[in-house]
């Protein structure tokens, strides 16, 4: 990947959130997080809630007591 | 002959909330129609609007950040736009986050449609300090841009103008190649590197920014995200919780448990004896019933004080940090950064988690990850650990109970690398590449919304569970196997469960619990984890032979291990907590994996599982009654 896509997405696999890659590479916030946007739409990032939403505690009782559910 | 004159078609294009529908609304005014778009259940409103004297039809196409889409409104913005019958699409770029509103526009322009721009939100962004400049703009793209504000009607009358004219002479954006399709990923990511590369190029000239500002989260990750500190801090965090569960909930669970057992079971008792109620309905009541009952009860403090902790975790943003430190850690080890998400999940609970594992790209990955899941230790067992930590260890049953979760992480790992140097040695690792959110205060109205639904509902749904299974063990308990005794009154040994749980318990020696009570509990366990100290509640309960009948569960069960042990009780319920974290998954997760990878898989990984946790409880026992 190259250019500020693949700039973008070096920071994210460091860690960093779309704000401190911003920062980091001295670009707005917006752009950032429209390349951490895009490139969960193309499935290279996944979102912090990717993983949770997979139950609904209310119909579910295997699922009725996990913390981490959507409630 | 006289010739049907066509209206010119324009499409509204913008991301959400950047004012679109106001303008929309602003433009054509009561001129509007919903339709729902061709083949769908998504409404779209199109009005007639007045252009240099002719109509015009405006399309309000559904917000969208992208024109490859998530959902089905985005899918209709997206076709809307590759749709060649339109003549125009006027592009809202919003002023205050113009790079995503450009990335769009340049999309737009690749797909092949004539652009004009409007620019909103021009208030809001010099409020902000930034200094958007229309005709830079302009020059920059090649295109018109147009400020206009939809609550004022501010710039209608000079985008009606631009858009008149780009009706006679369509603009094409500078930079961008029209009809740029891509047919496969790496095309597609291709041209999205392409277009933010232009977009960048675009805001460099036209869109001046001040110096990015170090802020709270930056300097909050600095620390919870270093690679030295982030996996200890995390570990701290973690049994600060402990602490303060074991410390809270353990005394409201024993109170619990000691009205219900107490009070309320001697009044229900009373009640029946008034009305002469056969002793077998007493019996059914108190035992079975009311204990079911005051076992859910007493989880109550304890789930409510965890999904507090948990929930507040997960709404500051901490909990998404936790997956980026511990991704670092497997990916050390080996394995795969991704699969974090779902093993987070499943230290709530293991049948989502498998679920979860959708979130990863290939099928042997999604394998390994799911054949881990059940290491996790879901919050069903800690109920369990907390009343064995409680009984045994009082003075340190939080770091007890931490200690069980850093042991559940433990055999993540070790079966993890076992399974990659064996049976799934081409699992490739990837890393997980995560969008972190900001850190936030949770919201206290949000939070306690959530802790409420969460309790309410495991309440509801597992307390069913667990009434029914311990009904249900009662039952078994009634009937006899041998003695001749009459339906529901029989010693303990000589019924159904009694024989079941007796056969059992040998096997448990080498852990130092030759126990029929604590055998019968963990062959019950297999049902569901919540219903393990049900079960012990209610075979003491019933128990002609246990000496004190006011004596409370823990000190029935403290006696009962002191004897199996030969004295060596603290050792014997460390491996009684070991051998409860990992000797098999519950019904519901093995009929999920079943589902998901098929019995082979599902048998290899519960036997391999159930001989480690056996030999890991044994070893425990055998050391520890040596030191």
């Amino acid at each position: 990947m190259s250019g500020v896509f693949g700039a973008v997405m070096e920071r994210l696999a460091a860690g960093e959130s779309p704000r401190a890659a911003a920062r980091t590479l001295g670009i707005p916030l917006d752009l950032a997080e429209a390349v951490a946007d895009q490139a969960a739409r193309l499935g290279l990032v996944v979102s912090a809630s990717a993983a949770c939403g997979t139950c609904i505690p209310q119909s579910s009782p295997a699922c009725a007591g996990c913390p981490l559910a959507s409630a | 002959m006289k010739q049907a004159v066509r209206t010119a078609s324009v499409l509204l294009v913008g991301n959400p909330n950047v004012g679109k529908s106001t303008l929309f609304n602003a433009l054509t005014r009561s001129r509007q129609r919903v339709v729902n778009a061709p083949g769908t259940t998504v409404a779209l409103t199109s009005g007639s609007w007045s252009v240099g004297g002719n109509a015009v039809s405006l399309v309000d196409l559904p917000g969208t950040y992208s024109l490859i889409s998530r959902s089905p409104d985005e899918q209709v913005a997206a076709d809307a736009v590759e749709d060649s019958s339109h003549d125009l699409a006027v592009v809202v770029l919003d002023a205050t986050a113009l790079s995503r509103s450009l990335y769009l526009l340049g999309q737009v322009a690749a797909a092949g449609q004539p652009v004009v721009a409007a620019l909103t939100m021009v208030d809001l962004a010099q409020a902000r300090g930034l200094r958007p400049d229309a005709a830079a703009l302009s020059a920059s793209l090649g295109v018109p841009v147009v400020e206009v504000n939809g609550r004022t009607g501010h710039g209608s009358t000079a985008l009606e103008l631009a858009v008149a004219a780009a009706l006679v002479e369509p603009p094409t954006v500078r930079g961008i190649e029209p009809d740029l399709h891509a047919a496969t990923l790496p095309d597609t990511l291709a041209c999205a590197q392409h277009l933010f590369d232009w977009v960048e190029s675009v805001t460099d000239a036209a869109v001046p920014t001040g110096e990015p500002r170090l802020t709270a989260s930056d300097r909050l990750d600095s620390v919870l995200l270093n690679p030295w500190l982030g996996l200890p801090s995390f570990l701290v965090v973690v049994w600060a919780v402990f602490q303060l569960t074991t410390a809270v909930a353990g005394p409201l669970m024993d109170a619990a448990a000691r009205l219900v057992g107490g009070p309320v079971a001697t009044a229900v008792s009373s009640a029946f004896g008034a009305i002469n109620a056969p002793g077998w309905i007493v019996s059914f009541a108190v035992d079975g019933v009311l204990a079911g009952v005051g076992t859910v009860l007493s989880f109550v403090p304890l789930m409510a004080i965890m999904f507090t902790a948990v929930g507040a975790l997960e709404g500051s943003g901490y909990l998404a940090r936790v997956a980026v430190v511990a991704d670092r850690s497997m990916r050390a080890l080996g394995l795969d950064g991704r699969a974090m998400l779902p093993l987070i999940v499943g230290f709530g609970c293991n049948v989502p988690a498998l679920s979860a594992t959708a979130v990863l790209p290939h099928a042997r990955q999604r394998l390994l990850t799911g054949l881990l899941v059940p290491l996790t230790s879901c919050t069903a067992r800690l109920a369990a650990y907390l009343m064995l930590a409680h009984t045994f260890f009082p003075s340190q049953a939080g770091t007890v109970v931490f200690a069980m979760y850093v042991g559940s992480a433990v055999l993540v790992i070790g079966w993890g690398l076992i399974a990659r140097r064996t049976v799934l040695r081409d699992v490739v690792p990837e890393p997980l590449i995560i969008a972190l959110p900001d850190y936030q205060s949770p919201h206290a109205r949000s939070l306690g919304m959530s802790v409420w639904t969460r309790v309410s509902s495991f309440v509801r749904k597992a307390g069913t569970i667990i009434v029914l299974v311990v009904i249900a063990l009662w039952v078994l308990q009634a009937i006899p196997v041998r003695g001749g005794h009459p339906l529901a009154d029989v010693p303990i040994e000589d019924s159904a469960y009694g024989a079941v749980a007796h056969t059992a318990a040998p096997g448990l020696t080498p852990m130092g619990l030759n126990d029929w009570k604590i055998a019968s509990a963990l062959v019950t366990g297999v049902a569901a984890k919540e219903v393990v100290i049900a079960a012990l509640a209610q075979s003491y309960a019933v128990d002609d032979a246990a000496a004190d009948a006011d004596a409370t569960l823990g000190q029935h069960l403290r006696a009962t291990v002191t004897q199996t042990s030969g004295g060596h009780a603290s050792a014997a319920a460390l491996a009684l907590m070991i051998f409860t974290l990992s000797y098999v998954p519950c019904m519901a997760t093995l009929a999920e994996q079943r589902r998901l990878y098929g019995w082979r898989w599902t048998a290899l990984a519960a036997g391999a599982q159930f001989t480690g946790a056996y030999l890991m409880a044994t070893a425990v026992f055998q050391l520890g009654r040596l030191l």
